[in-house]
């Protein structure tokens, strides 16, 4: 159907400006990239001529290629751990009636709410204590509290969408609670549990503020290594290193979307 | 092959917090009869069945089923089957899984749920439908899908929450029709819990018509509709005229009343123990009321004029004042005979009932009233 002039106007606006969001927003992001393959010793735009050396170097430098692999090994382990704990905590908050379930959810999410400085240092010093010290466990606790909101939150808003009649048909057909669980809830939970658990990889995965107090040689992460290398260089291997940490992040949601189809995250049909 | 079995509630009660939601409720629900909870909602009829189900837990009262005690036991170990307003059909499942599901959770062997799950499948004509997943069927498809999967567990009773609320019209009532046969052919106890009052009548052995917690009459379809024992069921289950009258005498059967409104008597037959005071409520339904351009003569005749009319297809719904006193009434007369504006507003017609079609109606229970068991 054809729409009359006032509307056609208001729809090409609307594309106009959606389309000058996404420069404003992509724009400072493809010049990193596009810096990264930059032939110049330091960091400038636009580039003279094209060369790989960059990510030779990442690729040589080792403390990169360390915090690379810390910083996959903590966002898979602790969006692991985060599930596991926030999705029994998300059902069984999500249907209480009790005053008390508001309260313990406010409080498992309020690491969102909390300058990550803070948490950070509260962190360190109540994990040293614990005697955990300046540990890989220690920094998978650190991560695996600040991504458990993010299930948290997704799952209680799956679980509260899905009507409780589920559940009870299962129930009436014979099933218990934990074939209920297994062959209904879960399953039905599922994009919740996926969009939670890609937005805890993400957060930990490019995490500076946590990880930055745990830093030890064994256990810096790669946006750690990245703040100590820019404090004394400036050339375009951190570029480079930026591109790559991107390009696996977006491994991961094409991964999710093959496994799952990120149309549905979020919207259960 | 069935085990379906008699249903007995005794003394089920429910309170939300300080609010009654049931009140002490006794029913049953013979061997392979279908019983229909019909109220409006709110009335207690859906927490009934909840109780039933095991979903809720009742304050009071014990559900048997086969002579069994079942309240204490868990939903999944009742042996019961439910179809759901909305069907609940288990989105990530096809068609042969939602219906194998009771099955596997029973540890049928794989062969003999295959073997089952196609006949269910057959029973509710669905052959061929077992890879499809639900949001690929129609609202109809579903409702037998949902029935096929209540139904292949072989229950002891199955329960029935408003199954066809959220069909439209037509499909509706042809889909009443085929779930009574299906029950009956099956010969399953049944409960249906619905705020339709043609659903009910169309569908049940009995009715159980409920209201603020409380059972206020039970009995077989066409007993509820013409026999009333209240205002409330002779006006929930249909249109209904109740006029207000003063009792004058009661001989033979017969109870001669005064109108309220108006110096005219009617008469009605009903026996002397239902005569409680003086003051009367008296129902007629509209189809009852016959419809003369002749003047009318006898018992229970009177002149009235023509208020308002509305053509409803099978018939003319003509509202009436009588000329003595204006009682309004309301009369259903076949179009077949009515000519072109003999019922326009204004002009003077006759009405006439018999007096075994009007029925006295028990004085209504006042609001928020306890009920002792």
């Amino acid at each position: 159907m054809r729409g009359s002039a006032a509307e056609q106007l208001a729809q090409a606006g609307l594309i106009a400006f959606t389309a000058g969001f996404f420069v404003f927003l992509m724009a400072p992001i493809l010049i990193v990239v596009l810096v990264s393959f930059s032939s110049l010793g330091y960091i400038a735009f636009p580039i003279p001529s094209y060369t790989l050396k960059w990510f030779r170097r990442v690729w040589e430098y080792a403390p990169f290629l360390n915090g690379l692999w810390v910083s996959i090994k903590l966002a898979v382990g602790s969006t692991v751990l985060a599930a596991m704990l926030g999705v029994p905590a998300a059902l069984a908050l999500g249907r209480a009636r009790s005053g008390w379930a508001n309260v313990l959810a406010t409080f498992l999410l309020a690491p969102l709410s909390m300058p990550m400085i803070v948490l950070g240092f509260a962190l360190l010093f109540y994990l040293s204590a614990l005697g955990f010290g300046l540990s890989f466990t220690a920094l998978l606790i650190a991560h695996t509290v600040i991504g458990i909101p993010y299930l948290l939150r997704t799952v209680i808003g799956v679980y509260r969408s899905l009507p409780p009649d589920f559940e009870e048909a299962a129930a009436i057909l014979g099933a218990g609670r934990w074939r209920t669980m297994l062959y209904v809830t879960l399953p039905l939970i599922r994009p919740g549990v996926f969009a939670g658990g890609l937005f805890a990889f993400l957060v930990s995965f490019d995490n500076l503020p946590i990880s930055y107090f745990f830093g030890t040689p064994s256990t810096s992460t790669l946006p750690v290594v990245m703040l100590s290398y820019i404090q004394d260089q400036f050339d375009p291997s951190i570029a480079a290193v930026s591109t790559v940490q991107m390009l696996l992040a977006l491994v991961v949601l094409l991964v999710v979307d093959r496994i799952y189809g990120l149309r549905q995250l979020g919207a259960p049909s | 092959m069935s085990q379906a079995a008699e249903l007995l509630l005794d003394g089920i009660s429910k309170r939300f917090g300080s609010t009654p939601a049931l009140r002490p409720l006794h029913l049953t629900v013979p061997h392979g009869e279908l019983v229909a909870l019909l109220g409006p909602s709110g009335c207690g009829k859906t927490t009934t069945l909840r109780i039933i189900a095991g979903f809720e837990r009742a304050d009071t009262g014990r559900v048997m089923v086969g002579g069994a005690d079942i309240s204490r036991l868990p939903p999944n170990r009742r042996q019961l089957g439910m179809v759901f307003q909305n069907y609940s059909l288990f989105p990530h499942m096809t068609i042969a899984e939602n219906v194998a599901f009771g099955l596997k959770m029973a540890r049928t062997p794989k062969p003999q749920i295959a073997e089952q799950v196609a006949r269910a499948l057959a029973t509710v004509r669905l052959t061929g439908m077992d890879e499809r997943y639900p949001n690929q069927l129609s609202g109809g498809q579903q409702q037998r899908v949902a029935l096929a999967r209540s139904l292949v567990i072989n229950p002891k009773v199955l329960l029935l929450d408003e199954p066809l609320g959220a069909l439209d019209k037509n499909l509706r009532e042809s889909m009443q029709f085929e779930l009574r046969q299906l029950q009956q052919t099956l010969g399953i106890t049944t409960v249906l819990v619905t705020h339709d009052q043609e659903e009910a009548l169309t569908m049940s052995d009995h009715v159980a018509v409920m209201r603020d917690g409380r059972l206020v009459q039970f009995g077989a379809p066409s007993d509820v509709y013409h026999r009333p024992v209240s205002r409330f069921v002779a006006e929930f289950l249909g249109a209904a005229n109740v006029i207000a009258a003063a009792k004058l005498r009661h001989v033979d059967g017969r109870l001669e009343a005064r109108l309220m409104r108006g110096d005219a008597t009617i008469e009605i037959v009903t026996p002397a123990h239902d005569v409680a005071g003086d003051r009367l409520e008296i129902a007629v339904r509209p189809e009852n009321v016959a419809v003369s351009i002749a003047p009318l003569q006898g018992v229970n005749s009177f002149a009235a004029v023509v208020t308002g009319h509305v053509f409803r297809g099978t018939h003319h719904a003509v509202q009436v004042a009588l000329a003595q006193g204006g009682q309004e009434l309301l009369a259903y007369v076949p179009p077949r005979d009515v000519l072109p504006g003999q019922l326009d507003a204004g002009s003077t017609i006759w009405l006439r009932w018999r007096p075994q079609d009007a029925v006295l109606l028990a004085p209504e229970h006042e609001a928020g009233e306890e009920f002792s068991p």
